[in-house]
Formats: C-alpha cells, sequence, structure tokens
C-alpha cells in the first residue's frame, strides 16, 4: 500500500563511476566482437571466392581443353569435307566431261563410277557410230576401255568398261 | 532478472531522518534479502553546523557505504492534511484545492494530502544527502502508531513534536478530522539555538524575560498545583537550564492545549464533519518531556488521555520498507 507522497527512486547497485566504466568496456567490448565477427565474415567471404575460383579456373581449363579437342575434331571434319567438297567437284566435272563426250544418237541408261573405274550402260544405233564417236575420246581419257554390244530392240545395247591405272590417275590429280 | 538476483544478496539502508527544530533522529535499518540484520539510531543536535555537520557525514558514510539506500522522513509544512474518502469531490466539499498538491488514498478510505512546493521543498532540504525516497504524513505515523488502540469510536490522537503537533481523529477504519499546526518556525529555532550557542560561549549573559516568566509560572500553577515542575527551584542557579526547559515545554503545551481546543470546536462545530462524540484522547511524544501534557488536557478537555513515547524514526523506517520492499 502506498503510503508516501513521493515514489522511492530506482537504485543501482553500481556506483556512478562504475557504471561509466562498465559501460565504457562493454561498448568496447562489443565494438571489437562486431569488428572481430564482421572480420571472419569477410575472411569466411573471401575463402569461399577463391574456392569457387579456384573450381572455376579447374572447370575452364578442362573446358579449354574440351574445347581444343573440338577444334581439332572440327579442324579435321573441315578437313575432310574439303576434301569431299573437292572430290564432289571434280565428280561433277568428270560426269560433265562425260556427257559432253557421248554423241547425241547415243544414249546412256546407266552409269556407274569408282575411283578407277567408269562402266557405262546404254543403247546405240550402230557399232559404228560408238567406235567413231565415243571410243577415241574414252580412250584418251581412261588407260584402257573395253566394250561389248547386244542387239535391243532399238538397235544395239552397250556396255562399256573403262580402267584408269594409279600412276595415270595420280598424274591427272596432279595436273588438275 | 539477474539485478533482482543480485539485489537479494545486497545490503539495503534504510535511513529514517527526522528533523524536529534542534534536533535530529536518524534511524537506520540494513536490511538483506527483506531481513533485517542491523540497526543503528542517532540522535543529533542541530544547535549549530558543527553538530549538524556530524549528522551529514553519519549519513554520507552510510550512503557511502550501502550502494542501496532508501532516505526517509516526515513532511513538516503547514499545507498538508488528510480527510474523509478518497473522492476528488471530497476535497473540494472540505474546500481544499488539489491543483498543486500529491493525493495519497490510504486503505481506500481516507486520503492524505501536502503541496507539491512542500514536498519540492523537502527534496530538496534531502539533496545534500542523497536525496529523499520517501515522503511521509505525520498522520499516517499517528494511524500506524495507534492502530491497535483504534475502535469503532472516535480517538483524538496527538503527536507532539517540538515544532509541530499532528491531530487527527480517527477511528478504527477511517479519518474523521486531521489538522496541523507549526508550534515554533525553524528560522525561530535556529536562532534560539545560535543564541544558546552564543551564551555557552560568552556566558548567561541574556536572562529570560522575567515577565514572561512569571505569567508562565502562574499559567502552570493554575492548572496544576501539585506540579512537579520544580518552579520554587527556579532561584537556583544550578537547575537554571532546566527550568527554562521546563518553561519552553510548558508553553508548548499550552500551545498544543490550545491547538486541541480550536480543533475540538472546528470538528464539532463544523458541519462538514462527522461530529461523533470523542472518547479519548491519545498522546505520541517523541521525547518525552513533558508529562504534564497529559494532566493538563485531562483538566481541560475533560476526556481520558494516554501519552506514550513515540519510536518516530523507527516507524518511519518501517513505512519506509514497506513502501520499498512491498
Amino acid at each position: 500500500m502506498r503510503t508516501s507522497f513521493i515514489k522511492p527512486r530506482s537504485k543501482s547497485l553500481l556506483k556512478r563511476d562504475t557504471k561509466f566504466w562498465l559501460s565504457f568496456i562493454i561498448i568496447s567490448s562489443a565494438i571489437l566482437v562486431a569488428l572481430y565477427t564482421v572480420m571472419e565474415f569477410e575472411i569466411a567471404k573471401t575463402k569461399e571466392n577463391t574456392k569457387k575460383a579456384t573450381l572455376d579456373r579447374k572447370f575452364l581449363s578442362a573446358e579449354a581443353i574440351r574445347l581444343k579437342s573440338n577444334y581439332d575434331v572440327l579442324k579435321q571434319d573441315l578437313a575432310f569435307a574439303i576434301e569431299i567438297k573437292t572430290s564432289n567437284t571434280l565428280l561433277r566435272d568428270n560426269i560433265s566431261n562425260i556427257f559432253a563426250i557421248i554423241p547425241d544418237q547415243v544414249t546412256l541408261s546407266k552409269i556407274e563410277i569408282s575411283s578407277n573405274c567408269l562402266v557405262l550402260y546404254g543403247n546405240t544405233p550402230s557399232k559404228e557410230l560408238y567406235n567413231l564417236h565415243l571410243t577415241p575420246a574414252l580412250k584418251s581419257i581412261f588407260t584402257t576401255s573395253e566394250t561389248s554390244f547386244s542387239r535391243s530392240p532399238n538397235g544395239l545395247k552397250f556396255i562399256s568398261i573403262n580402267k584408269l591405272n594409279k600412276e595415270d590417275e595420280e598424274a591427272e590429280h596432279a595436273r588438275q | 532478472m539477474f539485478g533482482g538476483i543480485v539485489r537479494k544478496f545486497a545490503k539495503a539502508a534504510y535511513i529514517s531522518v527526522i528533523k524536529d527544530g534542534d534536533v535530529c533522529d536518524v534511524c537506520v535499518k540494513i536490511l538483506k534479502n527483506k531481513t533485517e540484520i542491523s540497526r543503528d539510531y542517532r540522535r543529533f543536535s542541530m544547535a549549530t553546523r558543527e553538530s549538524s555537520k556530524l549528522m551529514y557525514e553519519f549519513i554520507g558514510n552510510l550512503t557511502t557505504k550501502y550502494g542501496i539506500f532508501y532516505i526517509s522522513t516526515i513532511i513538516n509544512s503547514i499545507n498538508q492534511g488528510g480527510v474523509p474518502g478518497c473522492d476528488k469531490q471530497n476535497f473540494q466539499k472540505y474546500e481544499i484545492d488539489t491543483t498543486n498538491a500529491t493525493v495519497v488514498c490510504i486503505d481506500k478510505s481516507w486520503s492524505i494530502f501536502a503541496s507539491n512546493y512542500d514536498i519540492d521543498a523537502a527534496k530538496k532540504e534531502f539533496e545534500d544527502i542523497g536525496g529523499i525516497d520517501c515522503l511521509f504524513s505525520s498522520i499516517v505515523v499517528l494511524k500506524r502508531f495507534f492502530n491497535s488502540e483504534l475502535d469503532s469510536s472516535p480517538t483524538l490522537c496527538i503527536l507532539k513534536q517540538k515544532t509541530s503537533a499532528t491531530i487527527a481523529i480517527f477511528t478504527k477504519d477511517s479519518l474523521l478530522f486531521s489538522n496541523y499546526t507549526i508550534l515554533k518556525a525553524e528560522s525561530q529555532d535556529e536562532e534560539e539555538g545560535a543564541k544558546k550557542q552564543d551564551e555557552k560561549i560568552f556566558g548567561d549573559e541574556n536572562e529570560l524575560d522575567e515577565e514572561r516568566l512569571v505569567d508562565l509560572d502562574d499559567i502552570a500553577l493554575e492548572l496544576k498545583d501539585d506540579s512537579d515542575l520544580g518552579l520554587s527551584m527556579m532561584d537556583d542557579e544550578s537547575s537554571n537550564s532546566e527550568n527554562t526547559m521546563s518553561i519552553e515545554s510548558l508553553g508548548n503545551d499550552l500551545k498544543i492545549l490550545e491547538f486541541v481546543k480550536s480543533s475540538l470546536m472546528q470538528f464539532y462545530k463544523n458541519p462538514m464533519y462527522q461530529s461523533s462524540f470523542i472518547e479519548k484522547i491519545s498522546i505520541a511524544d517523541p521525547y518525552f518531556e513533558s508529562p504534564d501534557i497529559k494532566n493538563l488536557l485531562e483538566n481541560e478537555i475533560m476526556l481520558p488521555v494516554t501519552h506514550k513515547k513515540i519510536e518516530l524514526c523507527e516507524i518511519t523506517s518501517a513505512l519506509a520498507i514497506e513502501e520499498v520492499l512491498y
């Protein structure tokens, strides 16, 4: 029950000077702890970044090796593609040349081309026409040229097998 | 929480300081975990600066020794009192303006009040010794002291101090009337103290006014034929100071008599008070220097009077302990 006109003041166990020093120590300690925490955090962050950078470096090294390997493969592929292209161009030119030497009266039904052999299937009105217009041209290109004829309702059917020796082929390549 | 645990093991000093004229009672109770472990009581003379300095030193030592201390006292101001009831309307009824006053409700049945100005003055007075924590009304002290003797019939209780007197008419549960008077102003008291000091130094050159002495003698003889005041011994120089004290005391007694009479007149005649018949008078006296007050009042007021010694300082410190701990 309250009987006093004034309320008792709250009392502290510590003296004013002690309070001051205690506050100073507590504040200083708090600052030190805060600094320590911040530094610990920064160190941990830096360590983490270093670790991450190391992993990135390793990954990038592996990636570089992989890319280099890919580059080599692509380079080979490119060379191969160029070779195929060259080969195709050569083949196209050869086919054009073959078609160019076929006379109008001779009709081709099938052509078989390999690296050093050309087989022609077709019809010719007469053997003489064939030998006159086509045989000289084939013989000038290929090393051997053998033609066999057979009768058909439209005239003569022929099969011409033309072969090229390796040396001649290489010489031709060199010429091209 | 931590503070509370530490506080349990810390000692707290409850210092009660009762300044009354040229004396100051200091009562110290040391409590640890709500248990009293020691107590001390000193009475200091405030007649001179040197003697009052001793009191300040004593309290200063205590406040330095004990980190936790509570200083309490009772308010000595004319602008204080008590009224029945706790409602603010009651104060208007008793023509008391509580705008600049502090009001405390006691037991939900009566209130005490004191001027804020006087409360601040009391706070300032104790600033030098560490400030004040509890400021009690003498009416509360009276109630505490006579509480066991009170019953349903009204009792007029008087707290008789050197410089002031408090009257409170109590029943068991309530306060019916209260009044406070200054018997001797502090400044007057200080002057007398200085005068006494001069007498000690320069000898008894300034004798008391003879006419005044004669008048007081006559009054004393009129009131009590078989008085043991020993006025016949006045001629004896060795008992001169004792006689002076007795005369002073008698003067105070007469003032108190007048105060009681005027208070009773006010209580019975003023319609704002519940005028029950007062059956007895109880006097609480911290000094017990004038036992004649009992006969004086009995003869003049015609009521049974009890006269008891009150340990004012002790009660104040007990009230302070309750105020702080409970």
